[in-house]
């Protein structure tokens, strides 16, 4: 195991990897951000202004939680109308998807979150902290590499093309990934027996606070036999994923269902959407280069399918020269 | 530092409690020294975070009543505020404006000072209803035991019938009011000579 380790620790950290799967991260991470900050826009105001609910200037009150110096907001309070960080915020996702200017855009909006959770961190949700967390790695990740303006501007000036990055910064974003599995899932069994019982599914879905109880069925069909599948198969999958993930041969098998777990949640927690939606969209970066070409062989064989099973009745399609 | 940042509270403390205890005090006040600029480090760089994804579960479902408290002197109205989460929400603002207000409830559930920082926003916004001022602010929670899974299964069905309802915050508001339409109505006559004055130029 040792040795394993050894031989195995310069490529993995020192090896270049392909830049494909960072740039799905990307455009799959930004295009989040967008739909956050949009669906922000009615209540920006309300709360992040200094007379939102974090009550700045409120007479006989001090909060000492709201507004902390460590966010840009406390210093431009007063300066710089607080919409106007929206429309930066707009801004830089945008500029992060297309990938123009790219490592500023990634600076740009890493600020931003960083901001929005020191300003007011009662409306900090999952999605929050997870973007500050990868936004911090990708500053260090040449993530405008591929699929993005800037690789096409490089190719315009005659610049080669840049098809690998670093390793180690998406080493390091990884780990940090499979930590947050490795350690909710022993706070999971410490803090709750229903994670032991199988019954922890049922006291989510029963809770208004996340808003499944619309699908009670869930837990009551089967004498309760679904609840707890789903349950310990949510167990299985959260401990699987950080383990395995490592290991080429069942990498696939763990980053499928850890994806359709977070799929599943999205679709059915409605308050935790975009939490859970920005786990599935950091997933990309444990893809690799092979997994895009078996995709791209995929596509081609089932658009060859597709072709030879509509194409010659397609009507709109010119006779051919040669039977006339 | 991520490791580090998420153990529980007590275990960084009492195995520097055991150093300083078996050790030197040297050693233990460099160790101190190390811990916090590791946890200063991780709380800058926003590495910090707690995963506890789901860990504990509520066993009773809850919300909120935010009530206002009007009065003008002869009169007492109390009016449920027009507020996310306990009025008539269209679709796409239960689904898509509203994504933070389950959580916000969630951190200011054991935050006294955070219900009365939003006390004085509500009181910003809604200082006055039916000619009355706003007085106070206080905060129901209503909660419903959830069932045990055994016995939902057996009565198909997931919470008590009944509700309760506790008061758990109620705040005087009246100086957010003042500051806000305006301390006192002017006195129609002036008060003094100086005052009178100053009207008369």
């Amino acid at each position: 195991m040792f040795s394993l380790l050894v031989r195995n620790w310069n490529p993995f950290w020192f090896s270049r990897l392909d830049a494909r799967p960072l740039a799905l991260f990307r455009i799959l991470t930004g295009l989040l951000m967008l739909a956050m900050l949009l669906s922000l826009y009615p209540n920006w105001s309300r709360f992040f202004a200094a007379d939102g609910m974090i009550s700045l200037n409120s007479p006989g009150l001090e909060n000492n939680r709201v507004n902390s110096p460590l966010g840009l907001f406390f210093w431009t309070e007063g300066r710089v109308p607080i919409q106007t960080f929206w429309s930066l915020g707009v801004i830089c996702s945008i500029l992060f998807v297309i990938g123009w200017k790219t490592r500023w855009a990634t600076f740009g909006m890493l600020v931003l979150v960083g901001s929005m959770i020191n300003r007011n961190p009662y409306v900090v949700n999952g999605e929050e902290l997870v973007w500050r967390m990868v936004l911090l790695y990708s500053l260090l990740i040449d993530l405008g590499a591929t699929w993005s303006i800037d690789a096409w501007l490089r190719d315009r000036k005659g610049q080669p093309a840049r098809t690998t990055v670093f390793a180690w910064p998406v080493r390091m974003l990884q780990i940090n990934v499979a930590l947050i599995y490795a350690i909710s899932l022993p706070y999971k069994f410490a803090q709750d027996p229903g994670w032991v019982t199988g019954d922890a599914f049922h006291w989510t879905v029963a809770s208004d606070m996340w808003g499944p109880s619309s699908f009670p069925w869930i837990t009551l069909a089967f004498g309760g036999l679904l609840r707890k599948a789903i349950t310990f198969g949510t167990v299985l999958v959260e401990a699987a994923f950080p383990a395995l993930v490592w290991f080429e041969a069942c990498r696939r098998w763990v980053l499928l269902p850890i994806a359709g777990l977070h799929l599943g949640i999205a679709l059915m927690i409605p308050n935790v959407t975009f939490f859970t939606l920005s786990m599935v969209g950091v997933f990309p970066c444990f893809l690799t280069g092979r997994d895009f070409d078996d995709l791209a062989r995929i596509g081609r064989w089932l658009s060859a399918r597709w072709n030879s099973a509509w194409g010659s009745a397609d009507p709109c399609r010119k006779p051919s020269t040669q039977r006339g | 530092m991520i490791g580090w940042s998420n153990l529980p509270n007590d275990v960084p403390q009492k195995l520097l409690a055991s150093v300083e205890q078996q050790g030197s005090p040297q050693l233990a006040y460099r160790l101190r020294w190390v811990e916090w600029a590791v946890r200063w480090g991780a709380h800058l760089s926003g590495l910090d975070n707690k995963w506890q994804m789901y860990g504990l579960q509520s066993r009773f479902t809850w919300r909120y009543e935010i009530i206002a408290t009007y009065s003008d002197g002869a009169q007492q109205i109390e009016w449920l505020l027009p507020l996310p989460r306990q009025s008539q929400r269209t679709l796409w603002q239960r689904l898509v404006v509203d994504f933070k207000e389950a959580k916000f409830d969630l951190n200011i559930y054991n935050d006294s000072l955070a219900r009365e920082t939003y006390a004085h926003y509500l009181a910003r916004q809604f200082p006055e209803h039916q000619g009355c001022t706003l007085q106070r602010i206080r905060y129901d929670l209503k909660y419903q035991y959830i069932l045990p899974p055994a016995v939902a299964v057996k009565e198909q069905q997931l919470l008590e019938d009944w509700v309760e309802t506790n008061t758990i915050s109620n705040f005087d508001v009246s100086a957010v009011v003042a500051s806000q339409l305006g301390t006192e109505p002017k006195p129609l006559l002036p008060a003094g000579p100086r005052q009178a004055l100053t009207i008369n130029q």
